[in-house]
C-alpha cells in the first residue's frame, strides 16, 4: 500500500503538464479573475454624468445634489439647449452617460416628458440599471409633490369634482408610462437598438470557442511526430509549406462553420428557449471580414501551438491554458469595463479582447468597417507573426527530423 | 548499388561520433542484414542512407550517384518502414493509402488495390486503423511503405510485437520483394529472420562497422554442421553411449543433435533401427550463434552495457 502510494507520488512528480494545471493554471486564473472584478463591487467606477436640463428647475438642482451625495459619481450640469454638444462629448467619451430632463419648471403633469438616459452602446448594463434607480426614486421623490402642487395651486373654488377625477386620471397616466427612457448612440452619434444581454455575450463565446480550433488540429500534428507519421512526409519530399496549407484550410473552414453555427444558434434558438435573438446589425460582409481575421488568428495560434507540443496532453495544457488566460484578459469572461483600468490596459495584449472589440463595435455600435480597422489589423497581424513563426518552426522540424 | 564510404556522423551537444568512417556496399536486388546491439548506430546509419540526416562526412552513392544529387524523382524511389505505426489512425485503411499515394503523385486506384491484396488488407479498406490489430497494423505499414514502388526500402524491425501468423506473412511478402529485385536493408533483433530473409549482413557496434560477410559464409565458416533428428520414443542411454562421435542429447530427450559430417550420418542412423524417425535436419550452425560469439568474443557487450 505504502509502495503503491509513493509509486503515485513519483509519477505525479515527473507529470509536470499534469502539475501545471493542477497548481499554475487556477493560481494564474485566480490572480487575473481576482483582479478583474476587483471593481465589480462598485458599479459606478468613477462614473462621468452630466445633467442636461433647465438649470433653474429645482427638480434638476434637487438630482445633482443626490447624485453628488453617492459614491463615485462625478456630475455636470449642462442647459438644455447645449444637448446637441452634450451628445458629442457624450461620444468623445467626456461623459459615460447623459441624463436629459427636458421638462422645465412650467411643464404640467399631462405634459411631463421621461427622463432620458443617453449613452453609448457599449456602456455596462448594470451600470444603467444603477443610476436608473437613483433617478426613479429621487424624480418620484421630488417631481410628484412638485406637480401636485401645481395642481393646488387652482383656486379652491374652481376645483370641483369633475376636475378631481381628471387630476386622479392624470395621476394614474403619470404613474404608469415610463419615467424614465434610454437612447443609445453609437460614435458616429446614431440612435442604435438597445444591446441586449446576447448580443454581448454571443460573440464573446463565440470568439472564445473559435479559439478552440488548436485542439484538432494539435492533436493531429503531434500524432504525426509521435508516430514518426512526419518521416514519412520527409521521405517522400512533402513541401512544408504545401502541408502546411493542406492543414489549415479545413481548420480555416471548420472556424468559419463554428462563426455561422452560433450565429445562427443565437438568431432562431435562444428565442425557442425564451431568451432575446441575436440580431446583426450592419452589413454581413463587415463580420465576413471580421470572422476571417478572427479564423487567422485562432489558426496561428493553433498552429504554433501544435508545432511546439511534443504531445496531445502537452498541447492541451499548453494550447488549452493559453486559450483561457488570453480570454480572462480579453473581457471574455469579465467585460473590460468591469476591469479596474491598468487591468483594462492590459486586457489589450489578448486578441481574443481585439476580436471582441471589434464585433462589439459593428454589433452595438453599428460602427462601419474602416472604424474596426485597428482592432481587425491586429488581428492579421498577430495572425501573420503566429503563423510565420509556426511555419519556420514546422519547416525546421521537417527538416531536421530522423528516426 | 548503395555504396557507403568513409561515413561518419556526429550529433549535436555529444563528443563522440555515432558514426565511424563506414564503408559499405549493398548490391542492388539483394536483402542486406543490419545487425547490432540497441544504441550501436545502426538507426542512425539508416537515417544517413534515406538522406533523413544530412551527410557530415564520407559518400553514400545509389548507383553511383551521390545520394544528396538525387532528382525527387529518383530520391523519391527510397523508401523507409519504420517500426511505429507510420499513418494516421483516424483514417481508415484506403484513405491512408490515398494520402500517402497523393504525396507520389499517384492516383491509380487498381495499384493501390493491388496493394491493399498484396498485403491481404483488400477486406479491410474501410476500417479505421485503430480499429486494426497490431498485426494489420503492420501490414499497412507495410503497405504504404510499398506506395512509391521503391527500388531501396529500409526496414527497421517491422515484425516487433506481430503474432507468428502475421510475421510469416510480412517475412513471405519481404522475400518476395527480393524476389523482385527491390534492394532491401533489413534491421531486426531476430536473427532467424535475418538469416532466412538476408543475402549478406553487416554486424554495427559502437558506430563502427566490425563485420560483414555473407550469410552462407558465416554459416559455413564459422558454423558447425549438425544434424537433427527426431525419434517418436525418449533415447535410451544404452543408445547414447552406442553412438559414436560427439552426440548432444539425453536419454530423456526425443531430439539428437549430432555434430559430424554427412559421411557419419549412416551409420548413426543405423543405430537407430528400433527408433521410429520422424525427422531429419541436416544443416550449419545459426546465424544466432555466431552472432552472439563474435560480440561475447569482442566484448562488445559488456562495453555496451557500461
Amino acid at each position: 500500500m505504502i509502495a503503491a502510494i509513493i509509486k503515485e507520488f513519483h509519477l505525479l512528480s515527473r507529470d509536470l503538464h499534469g502539475i501545471a494545471v493542477l497548481f499554475l493554471m487556477p493560481m494564474i486564473f485566480m490572480l487575473i479573475m481576482s483582479v478583474a472584478l476587483s471593481q465589480s463591487d462598485d458599479v459606478n467606477q468613477n462614473s462621468k454624468i452630466a445633467l442636461v436640463g433647465d438649470a433653474s428647475n429645482p427638480i434638476n438642482l434637487l438630482l445633482i445634489d443626490e447624485l453628488k451625495n453617492q459614491n463615485n459619481i462625478h456630475v455636470d450640469s449642462i442647459e438644455l439647449i447645449d444637448q446637441d454638444a452634450a451628445k458629442v462629448q457624450l461620444i468623445q467619451n467626456h461623459y459615460d452617460i447623459l441624463v436629459i430632463n427636458p421638462n422645465t419648471t412650467i411643464t404640467d403633469l399631462t405634459h411631463d416628458a421621461p427622463l432620458q438616459l443617453v449613452s453609448l452602446a457599449g456602456t455596462d448594463a448594470l451600470r444603467l440599471l444603477n443610476l436608473e434607480a437613483i433617478l426613479q426614486k429621487i424624480y418620484l421623490q421630488y417631481r410628484l409633490p412638485y406637480l401636485l402642487t401645481q395642481q393646488n395651486s387652482v383656486p379652491e373654488h374652481q376645483y370641483n369634482t369633475t376636475q378631481n377625477i381628471i387630476l386622479e386620471q392624470q395621476l394614474a397616466n403619470f404613474l404608469t408610462t415610463n419615467i424614465i427612457v434610454e437612447e443609445f448612440l453609437n460614435t458616429n452619434g446614431l440612435v442604435v437598438v438597445k444591446p441586449s444581454s446576447v448580443q454581448q455575450s454571443v460573440p464573446a463565446w463565440l470568439i472564445f470557442g473559435m479559439f478552440f480550433i488548436m485542439i484538432p488540429l494539435s492533436n493531429v500534428m503531434t500524432c504525426e511526430k509521435q508516430t514518426n507519421t512526419i518521416i514519412r512526409l520527409k521521405l517522400a519530399k512533402a513541401s512544408a509549406t504545401r502541408l502546411l496549407f493542406a492543414k489549415l484550410i479545413p481548420y480555416f473552414i471548420i472556424n468559419q462553420l463554428q462563426f455561422l453555427g452560433m450565429i445562427l444558434l443565437g438568431i432562431y434558438v435562444l428565442p425557442l428557449v425564451g431568451i432575446a435573438g441575436f440580431v446583426l446589425q450592419g452589413p454581413y460582409w463587415f463580420y465576413m471580414m471580421l470572422s476571417i481575421a478572427i479564423s487567422l488568428s485562432a489558426l496561428g495560434y493553433a498552429l504554433l501551438v501544435s508545432v511546439l507540443a511534443k504531445s496531445a496532453e502537452h498541447a492541451v495544457v499548453l494550447g488549452g491554458g493559453g486559450n483561457i488566460l488570453m480570454a480572462a484578459l480579453g473581457g471574455i469572461m469579465v467585460p473590460s469595463y468591469m476591469m479596474p483600468e491598468t487591468m483594462q490596459t492590459i486586457s489589450l495584449i489578448s486578441p481574443m479582447s481585439w476580436a471582441l472589440t471589434g464585433f462589439h463595435n459593428l454589433l452595438l455600435n453599428q460602427y462601419n468597417f474602416t472604424q474596426i480597422l485597428p482592432q481587425w489589423l491586429s488581428l492579421i497581424c498577430f495572425a501573420c507573426i503566429f503563423l510565420s513563426l509556426a511555419s519556420a518552426i514546422y519547416y525546421r522540424q521537417l527538416n531536421k527530423r530522423y528516426i | 548499388m548503395l555504396k557507403l564510404s568513409n561515413v561518419s556522423h556526429c550529433y549535436a551537444k555529444s563528443n563522440q561520433n555515432a558514426i565511424s568512417n563506414v564503408d559499405l556496399a549493398i548490391e542492388s536486388g539483394t536483402c542486406f542484414g543490419l545487425l547490432g546491439p540497441n544504441g550501436a548506430g545502426k538507426t542512425t546509419l539508416i537515417s544517413l542512407m534515406t538522406g533523413l540526416l544530412p551527410l557530415q562526412s564520407g559518400q553514400i552513392l545509389y548507383h553511383n550517384q551521390s545520394l544528396a544529387k538525387l532528382s525527387i524523382q529518383q530520391s523519391q524511389r527510397i523508401s523507409l518502414i519504420p517500426q511505429e505505426y507510420a499513418f494516421y489512425p483516424q483514417l481508415t485503411v484506403w484513405e491512408n493509402l490515398q494520402f500517402f499515394a497523393s504525396l507520389y503523385h499517384i492516383k491509380n486506384r487498381n495499384f493501390l488495390c493491388s496493394l491493399l491484396e498484396k498485403v491481404a488488407l483488400l477486406s479491410y479498406r474501410n476500417t479505421l486503423s485503430k480499429n486494426l490489430s497490431g498485426g494489420l497494423k503492420r501490414r499497412l505499414n507495410f503497405a504504404i511503405g510499398l506506395i512509391n514502388s521503391p527500388s531501396f526500402i529500409f526496414m527497421d524491425e517491422i515484425t516487433v510485437g506481430v503474432d507468428p501468423l502475421s510475421r510469416q506473412f510480412i517475412l513471405d511478402s519481404v522475400k518476395q520483394l527480393s524476389r523482385e529485385g527491390v534492394t532491401i536493408i533489413y534491421t531486426s533483433h531476430y536473427l532467424q529472420e535475418i538469416e532466412s530473409l538476408c543475402h549478406k549482413i553487416a554486424i554495427i557496434e559502437g558506430g563502427k562497422l566490425r563485420y560483414c560477410d555473407t550469410v552462407d559464409n558465416i554459416l559455413t565458416q564459422n558454423g558447425h554442421q549438425h544434424c537433427l533428428i527426431t525419434l517418436s520414443k525418449p533415447v535410451s542411454a544404452d543408445l547414447l553411449a552406442s553412438i559414436h562421435g560427439s552426440v548432444v542429447a539425453n536419454h530423456s530427450s526425443y531430439i539428437i543433435r549430432i555434430n559430424t559430417l554427412a559421411i557419419q550420418l549412416v551409420s548413426v542412423l543405423n543405430s537407430l533401427k528400433n527408433y521410429e524417425i520422424l525427422n531429419v535436419q541436416y544443416g550449419y550452425g545459426s546465424l544466432e550463434s555466431f552472432y552472439l560469439n563474435f560480440l561475447n568474443q569482442t566484448a562488445f557487450i559488456n562495453k555496451d552495457d557500461k
